[in-house]
């Protein structure tokens, strides 16, 4: 079913929108969470509430690319699940591993007097991003947006898993650089 | 609070178009494996010979290039390969010469860390041990899960005589006290050019090993430097699948002898320089495959003999390796 059609369902309060949500996006879905959460138990319950998510927030909105739409609602979701369950334990996974890479974007000397803005961020990663080649965007993306195993990245482009790691190390360098000359800092 | 969390969480503003895009690249289907050059059977037995051969007789004339470097392994290592060969595969220790007590261990640890991890992780995703007491730092260095894993380290450097590294002095992209902390000033002979460099990793001893790129006829070319002290167990695995791949020569630089090996078909890295100097040993690895991806196919190029001694000339190796500071 063409994303559209399945908006319009979630528009007239149908029921067939969350069976169809899940029929085309459920292992989608699913696949996010688990690479955040490394559960498949936590991972399903993160698409069950994706799908309850969805459904409070259509209408009012009518998203261009449902898939990116309901992949965002699992990633916030899968983040949160997966930092209440580690708060007290130094866990693991692809999202431990994760975060220890993306911790050498952070200047040692940040500012910790300094109230930093997530839109701002955010948005200067949305425009470094779309400034990547096209292999680069879609390894870093692929990385830090879907935390996809590295070695699935490689993989699907025939790139060593050493090599794929060097891309990663020199964007995160090039994050970094372009967090500060963005007066980010 | 500006944390990991806070960088992880700001990936939202990662546009929808380019999630989309992320995601089908993700969940397309596998594409069909590049073909490999074929070789007549007979063409590649005669490869292993002379490979043999040549390795037993360079060795024995003090040759150190890459087909003496490397020490047959087996490990279920993701990196290690795991497919035939016609030369030498296997470990390639970053301070050692083959069969070096240095190399031998780092062959050991690596088969016995991957061993112990899909077991571990089998059974539960892996994170850093919480405490390991003065081994915390060693144990972060190599990777140990646990206590067993971190005795096990212990013990291969015990029997080959090697000690163990304790701390990083950095880790990171911050480059402020790189000079400090290794003794080593500025490397690169052409940053004119754009070549550039980050230090990824300083250990206590001063050993380092960083990335860059190097640029050559437009293009810029990933590489690694590492520069490592012999008499430690190296924490880092790197595997060779085939040095019967390689073209092997030295060349003389400066007064200084590198050895240099070159293989246009391989996959990173496909170029070598090496050096030595006393009890220190640099390894660059080149990758002449640039980034572009076109048409679902790599774009690359061979990297010519010539290349490679142009870009083995964009480091100073006396800078690298202290001869400076003995002048």
């Amino acid at each position: 079913m063409e994303d559209s059609a399945i908006v319009d369902l979630y528009w007239q309060r149908s029921d067939r929108a969350i069976e169809e949500t899940d029929r085309k996006y459920g292992r989608y879905c699913h696949t996010i969470a688990y690479n955040f959460c490394a559960d498949h138990r936590d991972a399903e319950e993160c698409v069950n509430d994706t799908w309850l998510c969805a459904w409070n927030l259509m209408p009012d909105k009518r998203p261009s690319l449902l898939s990116s739409f309901l992949g965002a609602i699992t990633r916030s979701l899968a983040i949160n699940r997966y930092k209440a369950r580690t708060r007290k334990k130094r866990g693991g996974g692809e999202t431990a591993l994760a975060l220890e890479e993306l911790s050498e974007c952070i200047p040692d000397r940040t500012d910790v007097e300094r109230s930093y803005e997530s839109k701002e961020f955010e948005a200067a990663i949305g425009r470094f991003v779309r400034g990547l080649s096209e292999t680069e965007r879609k390894i870093f993306v692929s990385r830090y947006w879907y935390m996809a195993p590295v070695a699935e990245i490689a993989e699907r482009l025939h790139f060593s898993l050493g090599k794929t790691k060097s891309i990663l190390f020199r964007l995160r360098g090039r994050l970094r650089t372009y967090l500060q000359e963005e007066g980010l800092w | 609070m500006v944390d990991a969390w806070f960088l992880l969480n700001a990936m939202n503003g990662i546009g929808p178009e380019e999630v989309r895009e992320a995601g089908s690249f993700l969940q397309a289907g596998k594409s069909p494996r590049l073909p490999r050059r074929r070789r007549l059977w007979t063409a590649a037995l005669a490869a292993a010979l002379l490979a043999l051969l040549f390795s037993a007789f360079a060795y024995a004339q003090g040759w150190f290039g890459l087909s003496g470097r490397v020490t047959a392994s087996e490990s279920s290592s993701p990196y290690a390969p795991q497919e035939g060969s016609v030369g030498t595969r296997g470990y390639m220790a970053s301070n050692g010469y083959a069969d070096s007590p240095e190399s031998l261990a780092g062959a050991e640890w690596q088969r016995v860390y991957w061993e112990m991890a899909d077991e571990a992780l089998e059974h539960n995703s892996p994170g850093w041990p919480e405490d390991m007491g003065e081994y915390a730092q060693t144990a972060m260095i190599y990777g140990a899960f646990d206590q067993e894993m971190l005795d096990a380290l212990l013990s291969i450097g015990d029997r080959y005589g090697l000690a163990i590294h304790t701390a990083f002095l950095h880790l990171g992209f911050e480059n402020e006290h790189f000079t400090e902390d290794t003794g080593v000033g500025a490397f690169l002979t052409r940053p004119d050019l754009g070549d550039d460099w980050s230090c990824h990793c300083i250990f206590e001893d001063g050993s380092f090993k960083g990335e860059g790129g190097l640029h050559l006829d437009g293009k810029e070319l990933l590489y690694s430097l590492e520069r490592y002290k012999s008499g430690m167990v190296d924490p880092y695995a790197f595997f060779v699948k085939d040095t019967a791949d390689f073209e092997e020569w030295q060349l003389e630089l400066d007064g200084r002898t590198l050895e240099l090996a070159l293989a246009p078909d391989v996959d990173w890295p496909n170029g070598y320089i090496f050096y030595r100097s006393g009890d220190l040993y640099v390894t660059v690895r080149i990758d002449s495959n640039p980034l572009e991806l076109r048409d679902g196919r790599l774009f690359g190029e061979d990297l010519s003999r010539e290349a490679l001694e142009a870009l083995a000339a964009r480091f100073d190796y006396a800078e690298l390796t202290g001869e400076n500071d003995n002048n």
